[in-house]
């Protein structure tokens, strides 16, 4: 099978459903010849025009109404915030206005739209580009969020996200668009709500999205090394949540990490800890452990930021105590 | 048509209104815009102007009434003098209680949460360490797999097996409970073995009895267990009490059923060790039993004509002599004047 | 319709008898609040029907239109009925919401009123995206924005008349000047003149009297066509006043507002009187036509109220519908 960079993956999604629906644009800064800093829409505006990829003024509440409106009455947006840290500027448009429209209307208001942005720090971006922001929208009713973990989850998921009537934010991990994996040539839709079992094991769940899924397998791989089994498991969108494939294997294992690059506190890790703990305490041979990046803005020094973000060595250690027993605290 | 006068909803947090004077007489001509009267607030005095031309009547509050907000207090007539009674000030549809509303429960259907932790754990008894009863720590799945079969996590602490207990440590506590849990094959002599007969079948009438004065079917096997844990409880333990009921195949496990009522025991949780078994072989052809000792004293009640046959069996180390008669002299003394008994 | 086309007698009782169903209107539901009937709080329009009337009579049924806080009257002019709006002030399931919008997010998406906004200037962008999606496919629809003087402070809204000039989008932007954001006189609150501030985007203003429903009128069918046509968008300033306090609970108001500024509006300004005044010189109607057209929009008013109040609530289990459209597949 041919194996396609993130970025390519992303650009072949959009252009193949704009190709298919032309009720489908796309807007925000630098998309059109630019096709964004990072490249990502490249080509895109050559194909289908100005009219369909907008290039708009740096205006972020702006845009991103603009885009609640052309999707209530007839369009399909997407909209390209460029970092992700910029997702504060767009809250009460997003949040305020197309998460609660179908609901405040009674059902008969629609907000087709997508919000494609990005996450992921370790860019040497410091602190306001570089943040990991999906746990704040997933406590939003009305909103589904994508957390694509691969090329393959990138293109799957972003047409299903174009497909849904409902407003939908994915997060990409701007660190990966050049990291290719393999991506069929014929279509394919990655439905939300489903969750993918990378590896299987029998002695730990590690439960982890987007980029930390990489570092979930390099932690099961240590921890095969030393004799101890770990299924990894990515749930692919926050909202909807796969529960059921989550607690099926911590029913198995009988312990579980989650794994996520939004700060420790306050964040995913502690949504799905908790729901495994509800629904599956009594299977519980240790405790649910979470891992986050650090509670700490994410500082400019490389020698610093990498010190912020989950590793493959952090998680086998946590794993490694959980097995053994080791993670008691009596006091 | 009399247009109704209400107190009105002077501001946000305001449930009433203080009347501080009309400023209009019964029975005066008013016209829309003009001061009705003057209502005290908690943050002024307000006044209240006619929405209507008309006349003032039918003024059912006075000066230093104070009055809900929305009530009538009066109405603007077409005359001065409006014998009709007042309109019903429309109907009064009340929102329904949210707590009504609210789902009970944040569970997706589809999830399927471990029955135990659905009951209240009101009668929930694990078995507790007698050694020094601090708590013992272990992880969720260590405590379910002992309580299920029937292990006791003190002997690990006994054994002087560092805590926090896992799942890994339940094989060590099954060996360690292998002694008392196996059916050791002892010799006969060595196990004690006590008989007892009841003349007739009070126990039958008296389950009649119970139907007719209370309505309720009670289970007959609930009510056994129930007279057998009174038996074995005048030997003066206030422990919880499990008694397994076996009749028809079937084995239910009660807790304390002496103490809820006759009938009306309630079910103990799966897996947790029985302080008395009960076998109720009044439907099988078998008169003599005896099987040797078991995990816990052993009750059986057979049929022999038209009497009842009481076998008690058990360990030496289970009950002394002097309990195990009283076990069995007392259950046999229920089993044959059941009323006398509850009373 | 276009600009040149006079209307005729049957147009103009309508567009007097729109604005008395306005005011109707909200008489009533002002009733509802003070006599603890309804939940909540709402924002009366009362005084400012000339505005709401005059453009929605000069837009089609599916010309969009974005509504704020106070938006009553647009829905009311955009062609809603009585009933569900009075069902969706008592959160009952007849509403046009079932119950679940209120006052502040009363849409009624069938004439084209893609909702009341509780954000000042929330709904800017709701606009503004209409009239790019009214352009983009070709449907011709043009998109009317009311705002008041007070959302003039958000950002929003100057993002979107940059973008709307830009691309040259089919939308007029409707700023209803009552001279008060909340508690607050405009002048303190907006620098400048009201009007500058779109035309330094290049966009064409106009200001009108609000309280001449025919003024109102007559410049936004010239304008809707003309954006129609794509010579959009628009910036209109329509001076007006509201009668009520900035909500319902807003009563003692002196401390901002004289009472004798306000009865000066009411007796001289009123649209409604003025109206009538005009429609009886001209011999368009008589009084008594007039006093029938009242009388019958009073009885609507009252059948709509008590059926409100006699309508059920929406079941329990709508309250986790409607989180999420279904989507077809």
């Amino acid at each position: 099978m041919r194996e396609i960079t993130l970025s390519k993956a992303v650009n072949e999604a959009i252009a193949e459903e704009m190709r298919r629906d032309p009720t489908i644009f796309l807007l925000g800064e630098d998309v059109a010849e630019a096709g964004t800093p990072f490249k990502v829409l490249s080509g895109l505006v050559e194909e289908f025009g100005r009219e369909r990829i907008i290039d708009t003024p740096i205006s972020e509440p702006g845009f991103m109404g603009i885009a609640v409106g052309a999707a209530m009455t007839g369009s399909r947006p997407i909209v390209d915030l460029m970092f992700g840290d910029f997702i504060f500027l767009v809250m009460d448009q997003l949040c305020n206005q197309a998460a609660k429209a179908h609901y405040m209307s009674g059902g008969k208001l629609k907000v087709p739209l997508v919000l494609r942005t990005n996450l992921g720090a370790t860019r040497r971006s410091a602190a306001q580009h570089s943040q990991s922001l999906h746990a704040l929208v997933a406590h939003i009713p009305g909103l589904k969020i994508a957390l694509p973990s691969s090329a393959y989850e990138a293109k799957g998921l972003m047409k299903t996200a174009i497909r849904d009537d409902n407003p939908v934010v994915i997060f990409e991990d701007k660190l990966m668009y050049n990291d290719k994996a393999p991506v069929p040539e014929e279509e394919y839709l990655i439905p939300f709500g489903v969750a993918n079992i990378l590896r299987k094991g029998s002695d730990i769940t590690l439960i982890a999205t987007s980029s930390m899924v990489q570092v979930a397998q390099k932690a099961a791989e240590i921890l095969a090394a030393e004799g101890i089994s770990a299924e990894v498991i990515d749930p692919r969108t926050i909202v909807p949540l796969d529960e059921e494939t989550i607690l099926s294997s911590v029913r198995k294992t009988g312990r579980a990490i989650v794994i996520d690059e939004g700060h420790q506190s306050y964040g995913i890790t502690g949504e799905i800890a908790s729901r495994i703990n509800e629904k599956a305490f009594y299977y519980l041979d240790a405790p649910v452990q979470r891992i986050g990046a650090m509670d700490v803005p994410v500082p400019f020094s490389p020698v610093l930021e990498d010190l912020t973000v989950p590793t493959p060595q952090i998680v086998a250690e946590r794993a490694r105590l959980s097995v053994k027993g080791e993670l008691f605290d009596a006091a | 048509m009399p247009r109704e006068v209400i107190m009105p909803a002077l501001g946000m947090a305001q449930n009433t209104g203080l009347i501080v004077a009309w400023l209009k007489q019964p029975g005066e001509q008013v016209k829309a815009g003009d001061a009705l009267m003057e209502v005290e607030t908690d943050k002024a005095v307000m006044e209240v102007e006619a929405q209507a031309d008309g006349f003032l009547t039918d003024v059912r509050a006075s000066a230093g009434d104070t009055v809900p907000v929305g009530d009538v207090v009066a109405l603007i007539s077409e005359t001065s003098v409006d014998p009709r009674t007042a309109p019903a000030s429309g109907v009064d549809s009340k929102p329904p209680s949210l707590a009504a509303a609210a789902p009970t429960t944040p569970a997706e259907p589809k999830s399927n949460p471990n029955p135990a932790a659905a009951r209240a754990p009101t009668a929930f008894a694990a078995p507790e360490p007698k050694a020094t009863g601090r708590r013992i720590f272990a992880s969720p799945k260590a405590r379910r797999l002992a309580a299920e079969q029937g292990l006791d996590l003190s002997r690990l602490v006994a054994a002087s097996i560092l805590q926090p207990y896992h799942a890994s440590d339940i094989d060590t506590l099954r060996a360690l409970s292998a002694p008392l849990a196996v059916v050791a094959p002892k010799p006969a002599h060595a196990s004690r073995h006590l008989t007892a007969r009841v003349r007739g079948d009070g126990f039958v009438g008296f389950c009649e009895w119970m139907r007719a004065e209370t309505g309720a079917s009670p289970d007959p096997a609930s009510v056994m267990a129930g007279m057998a844990a009174a038996a074995l409880r005048q030997g003066g333990s206030d422990k919880p009490m499990i008694v397994a009921a076996e009749a028809f195949g079937q084995k239910r496990l009660y807790i304390d059923p002496d103490r809820l009522g006759l009938g009306r025991a309630k079910s103990a949780e799966t897996g947790q060790a029985a302080t008395l078994i009960l076998r109720d072989l009044r439907a099988t052809a078998v008169t003599a039993i005896r099987m040797g000792g078991e995990a816990a004293p052993v009750l059986s009640v057979t049929r022999d004509g038209p009497d009842m046959l009481i076998t008690l069996e058990c360990a030496p180390g289970q009950l002394t002599p002097e309990a195990a008669l009283a076990l069995i002299s007392g259950f046999a003394g229920q089993l044959s004047e059941p009323l006398r008994h509850l009373l | 319709m276009s600009s040149a086309q006079k209307l005729n007698s049957e147009d103009y009782l309508r567009i007097y008898r729109q604005m008395f169903r306005i005011r109707t209107f909200e008489d009533n539901a002002n009733q509802l609040y003070l006599s603890a009937k309804m939940p909540g709080l709402t924002h009366m329009y009362s005084g400012q029907e000339a505005v709401a009337v005059g453009i929605c009579e000069a837009l089609e049924d599916s010309d969009k239109i974005t509504s704020t806080h106070r938006g009553h009257g647009h829905c009311v002019a955009k062609g809603a009925e009585f009933k569900a709006m009075f069902c969706e002030l008592l959160g009952k399931a007849d509403g046009y919401c079932r119950g679940k919008g209120g006052s502040m997010h009363i849409a009624d998406q069938a004439h084209g009123n893609l909702g009341a906004n509780a954000i000042v200037g929330g709904s800017a962008g709701i606009a503004t995206g209409a009239a790019l999606s009214a352009k983009r496919l070709g449907t011709k629809d043009v998109t009317v924005c009311f705002f008041g003087d007070g959302a003039l402070g958000q950002g929003l809204l100057y993002e979107v008349m940059n973008m709307a000039a830009l691309w040259k989008l089919p939308v007029i932007y409707a700023c209803e000047n009552n001279l008060y954001g909340e508690y607050t006189k405009v002048e303190e609150m907006a620098a400048g003149a009201l009007t500058a501030r779109a035309a330094a985007f290049g966009i064409e203003t106009h200001v009108v009297d609000g309280q001449d429903v025919l003024a109102v009128n007559q410049l936004a069918r010239e304008l809707v066509a003309r954006a129609r046509r794509g010579e959009g968008p628009f910036f209109i300033q329509l001076d007006t006043y509201r009668y009520h306090g900035h909500h319902v609970g807003d009563i003692n108001r002196e401390y901002y507002r004289s009472k004798a500024e306000e009865t000066l509006w009411k007796t001289e300004r009123d649209p409604i009187t003025n109206f009538g005044s005009w429609l009886t010189v001209e011999k368009i109607a008589t009084e008594d036509e007039l006093k029938a057209i009242d009388r019958s929009v009073r009885a609507e008013a009252e059948a709509a109220v008590a059926y409100a109040l006699a309508a059920p609530y929406p079941d329990a289990a709508e309250v986790r519908m409607h989180v999420y459209a279904e989507n077809a597949a």
